[in-house]
């Protein structure tokens, strides 16, 4: 198909690489270092769009990433990628986009009716209409979020990879102009570890489309003169297409680099985006700057774009966008754009309000034969669907003047001045300053540690932004110690200009809102008359204003319209800019995939998946697995056809008949040594240890300084001096921190060290009355005789070979040992218990059943049946809790909140119908509810089926359940049904305790 | 991300540490008698600075150990950091 | 050593993965397994003279002050890993032998010595893309400048915390614990998936 509005020759694009793509379904041709945008406009496609709340037809209006109208929905499928800008997007062979916010086609929009009834729609209008009754919101939102919107989400998982990495530099240089590849090339030269990201595929910013000269020669050869010299220098690295999108604190900048968009998806390999996170010592901010529009009546019909942006498309693709030009511009610099179009061959006209001036450009114009109307500004487009003419009025005096007639054309380039790209400085925590003079905000005094050079400080002038980025380089190199090298001379000409004339609203202000709309922010639909509705209404700060607009939301977040807004605000206030303020710049910058913020931490990847040294074995043994914390534990071992409920029926009972084996390794585990450990452990437990003899365990329960249960294990008196203290598998790095804490920072005179031995030893329960003849096989250097070695003690010795620290303690009520042994040994010595247990049938076990014989037993599980607000008391373990001495928490014990007794308590719970099991967390109600509201007692925090006893049993935090022992409660189930259970002491199995001690 | 310096081994990313709230809230030594209010004081009573605050940090995953930071709670910056212990200029809170 | 057939590394069941950085001299990244080393936790006051003698004479190493590694001529290195806490490295001795000798030599001193040999695990890594492999799941600066050979520091790779030392110019010794062994490997794994193709 004809590129119509392809130029002869000229542009960095490869004509010997034509490339076909699709567009709303209709093949193009284009060439291979086009945008998509480019490529559109060499086809004479200029409607692309239909606006986010009116749907009225748009057009591309700039030629990079402040693109507020030409967005797309790229590929689909697993590739898909919503709200792209087609400025942006490097085009590729076979690739496919249609318009967002346009169903089922931008020409047919069943919704373009908006357009119609937009009077009716001002801002405010949803936030007025959509009010009341509040139960129609779910209505109200599901049209709006019909009618107003962009892309579609994508339904399919993303294809794609993305990655992270931290990076450090001396200088980051943002940006990969003249200014940015002259301050890296200084610094780099210097030795520097220099860092330049550049968010297009070649550098060269605006010297790409530039035909100014460089000593002499055009300014795209001392660009590649510096890249080159750049390559060679070790310590430099060049990211090209890489947006900084973030100035986050202490001068830590995030970069997205985009490796892959740029090919067809089926040659996509490896990472489509790599977050950069740079730490740098300074940073060099050369960003540019982006063209303002003029706001003038239907300023968004397709066809009108900014003038850089034609000139772009001119001088960089070879494109000329139209034929018969109107060049409406305030300034100097636009007029550049008028001589590109019309060495393109393009007819042009110049409307400008001020005066004829004797600047470098106009008369470089002028020269050329194009026509300049003076003192003269464009009011209004016409058009349909394409601008076909537009409407001149004189300007004198800073007023309209009378009607100066029409022109007829198919392009309107506009140019309302420049606003330097502050968005990183602002992040940084600098206020931007009003300039007067340039008529722009430039960044004000710097917070981090960086500096902008060239046109993002509002230095524009070529001559001027090179020094300016020699100056700050050297200095920089100075501020970081490195040694500057000779200043380099660059030879340019200097461009005389005439004063821009500030221009906000081209119309007159009391006729805002009667005629067509004069845009402001296109991707919003926010129109001169909002913005005046706005200040009517009473919103008189920018932010207010903002929120009641939308004025800068969206994927552009304002960069094409809300300095304009806040002149036309300012304007409409009667004050200044600077007094008007803008809105805050926040990250990001531009928007940033989900891909990219997640990077590789997804899955198995999210979070450590830690295991003990017999995981393999659980595995081989057809262990399923639970998540403890971290931790992968083994849940239950099924035998085929077995089910959990069958599984843990038969481990219980191993364990109560026989004997079992649990891996407890991930227990978590303190080394405690020194001559004060044992005033440590009193300041930490609730019970007294300084009598603890020396072989001896004890159980300890850990307060935090509210009084609440906050942990729990057995500690065991190795020797004098040394202690090894056992912690919940989930609370062992959070007790480790706590006994730092207070150790380091409160109790530094203590003479205890703490070392975590958690992943040293493997810890294994062996359980049951066979236990200790499974020991004794396989361990000759300990007498296991009942007496010889009692509850509650601990012996050094031999398991299977390897030095062991056996202690016998008990969580299920069994007669039980722990075996520890060094990690390295454990599946050893574990497969050697397994042997010696085989003519018991020793039985492994998993958590499942560790926890139905510690719930028959009435013992807590820190974390499930506690919440952080339990106390000892409430659990009934005030014996615990020592008279004499002082502990962390021990104060909080006697708050009259404490102390009351109807505090939730810990009791047990059984079921009438013993074949009910509770669903945990069931709420407990005194009596069966019908519907209506019930006071709630409590919740059941465990429940299981005990196969020892039979029948269902739970265990719950009662309101006063302690001094309801006996009574009759409810337990309401999700169905509403309600399940009379009977209040018990959580003890439900060998009351008495004997099983233990035999 | 913050920069934060470890009095043992500089300059370091946040990630590697672990907050601890305000500095210089010593435990009162005889808890038993105060009084509740007094506890209750010691307790949840934060200054909640605006401006620069004294705090504990813990370089979590670095050398463990906590150390105390000036810190502006306005512009991020630390002032400086320190061994708990170190400072001498003693701003109790809590116990008084 | 005996030991060493019954003991078992943390790395097992992984083994087909390791396959691709399993190699002696990788062209972009290679990770080996330095299993079964013994490592003892000390900790004592370096502000003590006779701590400080008695440790050195022991082990025949310079105590680091700092963050450093330190050699004895005996296959035996110190760690700093705080201002009064050190992870001892050997290849000769076991970490009840080292912990008996280290021990019996600071009778009377305060101080504290953990065997944790099983509670740890080092991989090697080396290779030209060591540095990119790292920096994509570690904070830290390992520019040359900054972090020399010799330099020792902790940190953390992705969420497991790391002892990071620099043995060489492309060679650095990650020291972790042995439950998040598994996951720091498959982490540095896929890290290096861009520089393994
Ligand atoms: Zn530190």
């Amino acid at each position: 198909m004809a590129q119509t509005n392809r130029i002869a020759k000229g542009g960095r694009i490869n004509r010997g690489a034509p490339l076909t793509f699709q567009f709303n379904g209709k093949n193009y041709q284009g060439y291979e270092g086009d945008t998509l945008a480019s490529a559109l406009l060499a086809n004479d496609v200029h409607f692309v769009a239909r606006s986010w709340k009116y749907h009225r037809p748009r057009g591309i209006i700039t030629a990079g990433v402040e693109e507020p109208n030409a967005l797309v929905q790229l590929e689909s499928g697993e590739y898909e990628v919503p709200n792209a800008r087609s400025t942006e997007i490097e085009l590729y062979a076979g690739l496919k986009a249609k318009s967002v916010n346009a169903e089922p086609s931008i020409e047919n929009d069943r919704l373009a009716v908006n357009q119609k009834i937009s009077r009716f729609i001002p801002a405010g209008f949803y936030y007025k209409t959509f009010m009341w009754p509040q139960k129609m919101w779910p209505k109200y939102e599901e049209f709006i979020r019909d009618a107003a919107g962009l892309g579609v989400a994508p339904t399919e998982l993303d294809a794609d990879r993305y990655d992270k990495a931290f990076a450090h530099c001396d200088v980051l240089v943002v940006g990969g102009g003249p200014a940015g590849l002259a301050a890296a090339w200084v610094a780099g030269r210097a030795g520097a570890r220099v860092i330049l990201a550049d968010n297009q595929p070649e550098l060269g910013g605006s010297l790409l489309t530039s035909t100014e000269a460089i000593d002499s020669k055009p300014a795209l050869e001392w660009v590649a003169k510096l890249e080159a010299e750049l390559a060679t220098m070790p310590e430099v690295r060049i990211l090209r297409r890489s947006t900084v999108f973030g100035y986050q604190d202490h001068n830590l900048l995030t970069i997205c680099e985009r490796k892959t968009d740029h090919l067809p998806p089926r040659q996509r390999s490896g990472i489509r985006e790599r977050v950069w996170k740079v730490r740098a010592r300074k940073v060099i901010l050369a960003t540019g700057a982006h063209e303002r529009p003029l706001v003038f009546a239907n300023n968004d019909l397709p066809g009108v774009m900014t003038a850089s942006a034609v000139t772009t498309y001119v001088r960089r693709y070879g494109v000329r966008p139209g034929k018969k030009v109107v060049l409406f511009t305030n300034n100097d610099a636009a007029y550049q754009t008028a001589v590109d179009l019309s060495e393109a061959g393009a007819r042009v006209v110049v409307v400008d309000p001020r005066p004829s001036g004797r600047g470098t450009l106009p008369e470089l114009a002028r020269r050329l034969g194009i026509e300049v109307r003076n003192q003269t500004v464009v009011v209004r487009c016409g058009g349909k669907l394409r601008v076909d003419k537009v409407e001149l009025a004189r300007y004198q005096n800073g007023k309209l003047a009378g009607s100066a007639g029409t022109l007829d054309c198919d392009l309107v380039a506009m140019s309302g001045g420049y606003n330097p790209v502050v968005h990183l400085f602002a992040q940084s925590g600098g206020k931007a300053r009003w300039d007067d003079e340039k008529v722009c905000f430039v960044p004000g005094k710097s917070v981090q540690a960086e500096a902008s050079v060239g046109a993002c400080n509002g230095t524009f002038a070529l001559d001027a932004t090179l020094a300016e980025a020699v100056g700050v380089a050297n200095a920089t190199l100075e501020q970081l110690g490195f040694t500057r090298g000779a200043a380099p001379v660059w030879k340019t000409a200097h461009v005389d200009e005439s004063a821009i004339l500030p221009l906000w609203l081209v119309g007159e202000r009391d006729q805002v809102g009667r005629g067509d709309k004069q845009f402001v922010d296109f991707q919003n639909d926010v129109s001169a008359a909002d913005i005046y509705l706005a200040a009517r209404e009473g919103y008189h700060s920018v932010e207010h204003v903002k929120r009641y607009t939308a004025m800068g939301f969206g994927t552009d977040q304002g960069k094409l319209g809300n300095i304009n807004g806040m002149g036309i605000l300012a304007e409409a206030l009667n004050q200044s800019i600077p007094k008007t303020g803008t809105t805050t710049f926040r990250p990001n910058f531009t928007p940033v995939t989900f891909g990219a913020i997640a990077g590789r931490e997804l899955g198995d990847f999210l979070d450590p998946i830690r295991k003990t040294c017999i995981h393999e074995w659980h595995r081989e043994q057809g262990a399923l697995f639970e998540d403890v914390g971290q931790w992968k534990r083994p849940w239950y071992y099924p035998k085929p056809g077995e089910y959990l409920h069958a599984a843990v029926a038969r481990e219980c009972l191993a364990v109560r008949n026989s004997v079992g084996m649990l891996d407890a390794s991930t227990l978590g585990k303190i080394d405690i040594q020194g001559p004060d450990a044992a005033i440590l452990l009193n300041w930490l437990y609730t019970n007294p240890w300084s009598k603890l003899e020396v072989g001896k365990c004890r159980y300890g329960l850990m307060l935090d300084e509210n009084g609440m249960v906050f942990d729990d294990g057995v500690t065991t008196r190795l020797a004098d001096q040394h202690y090894l203290m056992t912690t919940t598998s989930g609370g062992a790095a959070r007790v480790m921190n706590w006994m730092e804490r207070w150790l380091q920072t409160e109790w530094p005179h203590l003479k205890v060290h703490l070392t975590s031995v958690t992943d040293h030893w493997a810890t294994f329960a062996v359980a049951g009355p066979n236990s200790r003849r499974v020991l004794q096989k396989v361990c000759a250097d300990i007498d296991f005789a009942a007496e010889a070695f009692p509850f509650m003690t601990f012996r050094a010795g031999t398991v299977a070979g390897v030095a062991a620290r056996v202690m016998r303690i008990s969580f299920s009520g069994e007669l039980a040992y722990e075996v520890n042994v060094p990690a390295n040994f454990g599946r050893k010595v574990w497969e050697a218990l397994m042997a010696a247990g085989a003519e018991f049938d020793i039985t492994p076990y998993g958590t499942e059943t560790m926890h139905v014989l510690r719930a028959e037993k009435g013992y807590i599980i820190v974390g499930q049946d506690t919440d952080g607000s339990v106390s000892p008391i409430d659990l009934g373990m005030e014996g615990m809790v020592s008279k004499t001495k002082d502990f962390l928490g021990k104060r909080s014990l006697f708050r009259s909140d404490t102390r009351r007794n109807d505090r939730k308590q810990l009791v047990g719970l059984k079921p009438v119908d013993p074949t009910v099991v509770l669903p945990e967390g069931g709420q407990i109600v005194a009596a069966p509810t019908s519907g209506g509201i019930t006071p709630m007692l409590g919740h059941v925090t465990s429940s299981y089926y005990s196969p020892i006893l039979a029948r269902s049993i739970a265990m719950a935090v009662m309101k006063g359940g302690q001094s309801r022992l006996g009574e009759r409660a409810y337990v309401a189930l999700r169905d509403g049904q309600c399940v009379p259970v009977e209040v018990c002491s959580p003890v439900f199995y060998d009351v008495e305790g004997k099983r233990q001690h035999v | 991300m913050l920069q934060i310096t470890c009095p043992w081994c500089g300059l370091r990313a946040e990630s590697e540490f672990s907050y601890g709230g305000e500095a210089d809230i010593a435990r009162p030594s005889d808890s038993e008698a105060l009084s509740d209010e007094a506890w209750g004081d010691y307790l949840f009573m934060r200054k909640n600075t605006k401006g620069v605050h004294k705090e504990q940090w813990l370089h979590a995953s670095g050398c463990r150990r906590w150390f105390n930071a000036e810190r502006d709670t306005v512009t991020y910056q630390f002032i400086r950091t320190y061994p708990v212990g170190a400072s001498g200029s003693g701003d109790t809170h809590g116990a008084d | 050593m005996s030991n060493q057939l019954i003991q078992e590394a943390p790395l097992v069941g992984i083994e087909s993965k390791l396959a691709r950085v399993f190699v002696k001299a990788p062209t972009s990244f290679g990770l080996v397994e330095r299993s079964f080393m013994t490592h003892v936790t000390l900790r004592g006051d370096p502000r003590s003279k006779t701590f400080v003698d008695v440790v050195e004479r022991t082990l025949q190493l310079t105590l680091p002050a700092g963050q450093a590694m330190t050699h004895s001529p005996h296959g035996c290195s110190a760690v700093w890993m705080g201002p009064d806490e050190w992870l001892i490295e050997s290849t000769e001795e076991t970490g009840p032998e080292l912990e008996t000798a280290l021990r019996n030599a600071l009778a009377g001193e305060h101080h504290a010595v953990v065997d944790v040999s099983s509670g740890f695990t080092v991989f090697e890594l080396t290779g030209p893309k060591v540095r990119d492999v790292l920096a994509k799941g570690c904070p830290l600066d390992l520019h040359p400048r900054v972090f020399p050979v010799g330099h020792s520091v902790q940190s953390h790779y992705f969420k497991a915390g790391i002892t990071l030392l620099r043995i060489d110019e492309e060679c650095y010794r990650l020291v972790v614990r042995r439950s998040f062994a598994e996951y720091c490997c498959l982490m540095l794994l896929d890290a290096a998936d861009e520089f393994l193709r």
